[in-house]
C-alpha cells in the first residue's frame, strides 16, 4: 500500500483519523506520519485573535496604537503573538488584555479563576488587609491626638510594608536578571 | 536510574490495575506552570532558558515527594532517548522537537514526570493505572505545592496561572484518560459517542496525545476548559463523562458477546495466531491485532496472558523501544522484522 499523503513511500502506518467527528482510514508512511504529528499541533486559533481585534475597529485610532504597542516584559507586539499563536510572557496578559480577555472568555466561557492559588499570594493579601486596618486605626489615633500610640501603629505598618515588598512577587513581572534573585528561596 | 535500566521495566501506571482497567488503560492529570519574570519558553533567549532549567532542578532536588527521581537535561540525552521517553508517555512530541535548552525529570516508578521548557516552563504530570483521576489530582496537588515553595509561579488573581497558550490559563489543569474502545468501534457506535463528546468540550486524540490519531482502538479523552471552575470540579465533570463512555463500551462488549460471540472469538483467536507467527509487522498492524487480543483477555477468552505484559507489549514494539532493546539503530523494514520476533517471543507461552 502506498502512502496517502506523499504517494511515494510504502504506507506502514494505518490510522483512523477523526475528520469533523467522522472516522476515516488513512494510510501513511513513517515520514509523513511524523510530519502530520507536528503539523496537527493546535495552538490557539489565529481567527479567534482576529475576531478579538475586530471588536476594536470602531475605535480605529485606539486600535492602531494598540497594534503597535509592545509588551515591556517580552518586547513583543500583539501581531508577534498572532504569528506564533502563543503569548510572550505573563505581563502580556495585562498589556494585551483587550485582545486576550475576549478570546479567553470565548474559549472557557469565563474570565475569572476559581481554582487554587500559590500560598504566598494569599499570605501577601492577608498582610495587605492587615495594613489597611492599621492605617485606619492610625488615622483615628492621630485624630484623637494619641501620638505615642500612633507611633507604635506606624512602626507596625512600616514593618508589614517592608515584609510585603520583600516577599516574592507574582503579580508584577520584572526583567529576568532581577527576577532570578527573587526566585531563590528566601 | 539509567535509560538502560528502564528498557527492562515498565512504569507503575502500565500495570493494568486500578478501577475499570478493562476499558481505561491510564489516567493522567497535568498542570501547566510558568515562572514569574521569565519570558515564556517559545520566545525565551537561550541563557534565560538555561537559568530556568537550573532553578527548577533546584526546586525538584528540594522536594520530598520527588526524592527518587532522575533528571535529564537536553545535553545528557539523544534524540532517540527522547523518542523513547515519549513512547513511555513521559514527555510530549513538542519536547522531543524542542531546540531551546530543556529538561525532563521523572520518578523511578514513572508516575510523576516534569517537563521543563516545553510550551510552558513547567508541565507537571501524574499518571495512574486504570480509571483513577482523583488520586492523580491528589498527588499532583502535593507536588505542585512543594515546588511552589521554591518557585515563583506567574499568577494573576483574576486569570489564575498564566500560560503560554490562553487555552490552558486558569488552573492549567488537563485531565485525560486513555480508553480502549474496540466494541464501540466494531458496533459502529463510536462516531455517535465522539460527536456527543465534542459538544461537551472534550477533546479526543490518539495514543500519543496532541496531533496524533486514534490507532488500535485507543482514544485519549481530555477536558478543554481550564478556567472558571475549581480543579476538583473540572476533574469531577470530566470523570462523569468518561464514566458514561466506559459504560457504553461495557454494554457494547456484552451485546457483542451475546449476539456474535463465535464471530468475535474467531477474530480474536486469528489475531493471536497472526501475532504468534508473524515475521514482518508494522506498529499499526500490531496495535490493531493487540487490541483484539486485549479484548480477548478482558472477555475471558484468552486466559494465560496477564494485562501488565500485554500493556507493556504496546509500548515495547514502538520504534525507539525496539532500537533500545536491540541496542542498534534500525531502518523501518528491519524494525518491522525485529518487532515481529519480539512479539513472537513475548507471546510464545500463550496457548492458542
Ligand atoms: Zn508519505
Ligand atoms: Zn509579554
Amino acid at each position: 500500500m502506498i502512502c496517502n499523503s506523499c504517494g511515494k513511500n510504502k504506507a506502514t502506518i494505518h490510522v483512523t483519523e477523526l475528520i469533523e467527528g467522522k472516522m476515516v482510514e488513512v494510510h501513511l508512511c513513517e515520514k509523513c506520519a511524523n510530519e502530520k504529528d507536528i503539523a496537527n499541533k493546535v495552538s490557539f486559533s489565529l481567527n479567534d485573535i482576529l475576531a478579538g481585534l475586530m471588536q476594536f475597529t470602531t475605535q480605529s485610532d485606539e486600535m492602531s496604537k494598540q497594534l503597535k504597542m509592545r509588551c515591556p516584559g517580552c518586547n513583543l507586539s500583539i501581531q508577534d503573538l498572532q504569528k506564533k499563536g502563543k503569548v510572550g510572557c505573563a505581563q502580556c496578559y495585562e498589556v494585551f488584555a483587550q485582545f486576550l480577555l475576549p478570546l479567553i472568555q470565548k474559549i472557557h466561557g469565563s474570565a475569572q479563576h476559581f481554582g487554587k492559588r500559590p500560598s504566598h499570594v494569599d499570605e501577601k493579601l492577608n498582610i495587605q488587609i492587615e495594613i489597611e486596618k492599621l492605617e485606619a486605626d492610625l488615622q483615628k489615633k492621630i485624630e484623637a491626638e494619641a501620638f505615642e500610640e500612633a507611633a507604635i501603629v506606624r512602626d507596625k505598618i512600616k514593618f508589614l510594608k517592608k515584609k510585603v515588598s520583600t516577599k516574592k512577587t507574582t503579580r508584577k513581572s520584572k526583567t529576568s536578571s532581577e527576577s532570578n534573585d527573587a526566585n531563590k528561596k528566601e | 536510574m539509567t535509560i538502560d535500566e528502564m528498557v527492562d521495566k515498565t512504569g507503575e501506571w502500565l500495570k493494568g490495575k486500578g478501577p475499570s482497567n478493562d476499558v481505561v488503560i491510564s489516567s493522567r492529570v497535568r498542570l501547566a506552570r510558568n515562572l514569574a519574570g521569565f519570558i515564556f519558553s517559545d520566545y525565551m533567549p537561550k541563557s534565560m532558558a538555561e537559568k530556568l532549567v537550573g532553578l527548577v532542578k533546584n526546586a525538584v532536588d528540594n522536594s520530598n515527594y520527588l526524592k527518587k527521581h532522575t533528571f535529564f537535561s537536553d545535553k545528557d540525552i539523544t534524540l532517540l532517548d527522547k523518542e523513547f521517553f515519549k513512547e513511555r508517555h513521559l514527555i510530549s512530541g513538542e519536547l522531543v522537537e524542542a531546540k531551546r535548552p530543556h529538561a525532563v525529570c521523572f520518578t523511578d516508578d514513572e508516575i510523576v514526570s516534569i517537563m521543563i521548557n516545553e510550551e510552558d516552563h513547567l508541565r507537571l504530570q501524574v499518571l495512574q493505572s486504570g480509571f483513577n483521576l482523583v488520586e492523580a489530582l491528589r498527588l499532583i496537588d502535593v507536588i505542585d505545592a512543594e515546588l511552589e515553595n521554591n518557585l515563583d509561579y506567574a499568577f494573576s488573581p483574576t486569570l489564575g496561572y498564566l500560560t503560554a497558550c490562553p487555552t490552558n490559563v486558569g488552573t492549567g489543569l488537563r485531565a485525560s484518560c486513555m480508553l480502549h474502545l474496540p466494541a464501540l468501534v466494531m458496533t459502529k457506535q463510536i462516531n455517535k459517542v465522539l460527536q456527543a463528546l465534542s459538544k461537551m468540550s472534550i477533546a479526543v486524540r490518539g495514543l500519543y496525545g496532541e496531533g496524533t490519531q486514534a490507532t488500535g482502538n485507543f482514544f485519549q479523552f481530555s477536558n478543554q476548559i481550564t478556567l472558571g471552575r475549581q480543579e476538583e470540579q473540572i476533574v469531577n465533570d470530566f470523570e462523569k463523562i468518561v464514566k458514561q463512555v466506559i459504560e457504553h463500551e461495557q454494554e457494547a462488549r456484552i451485546a457483542l458477546s451475546n449476539k456474535r460471540l463465535t464471530k468475535l472469538a474467531d477474530q480474536i483467536w486469528r489475531s493471536l495466531g497472526i501475532l504468534r507467527s508473524t515475521r514482518i509487522i508494522s506498529s499499526g498492524e500490531a496495535n490493531s491485532l493487540l487490541s483484539l487480543v486485549r479484548l480477548g483477555c478482558d472477555l475471558g477468552l484468552i486466559k494465560d496472558l496477564n494485562k501488565n505484559k500485554l500493556n507493556e507489549l504496546f509500548i515495547v514494539i514502538q520504534p525507539a523501544h525496539l532500537q533500545k532493546i536491540y541496542r542498534t539503530e534500525l531502518p523501518v523494514d528491519e524494525r518491522d522484522e525485529k518487532r515481529a520476533s519480539l512479539i513472537r517471543e513475548k507471546l510464545k507461552s500463550v496457548s492458542l
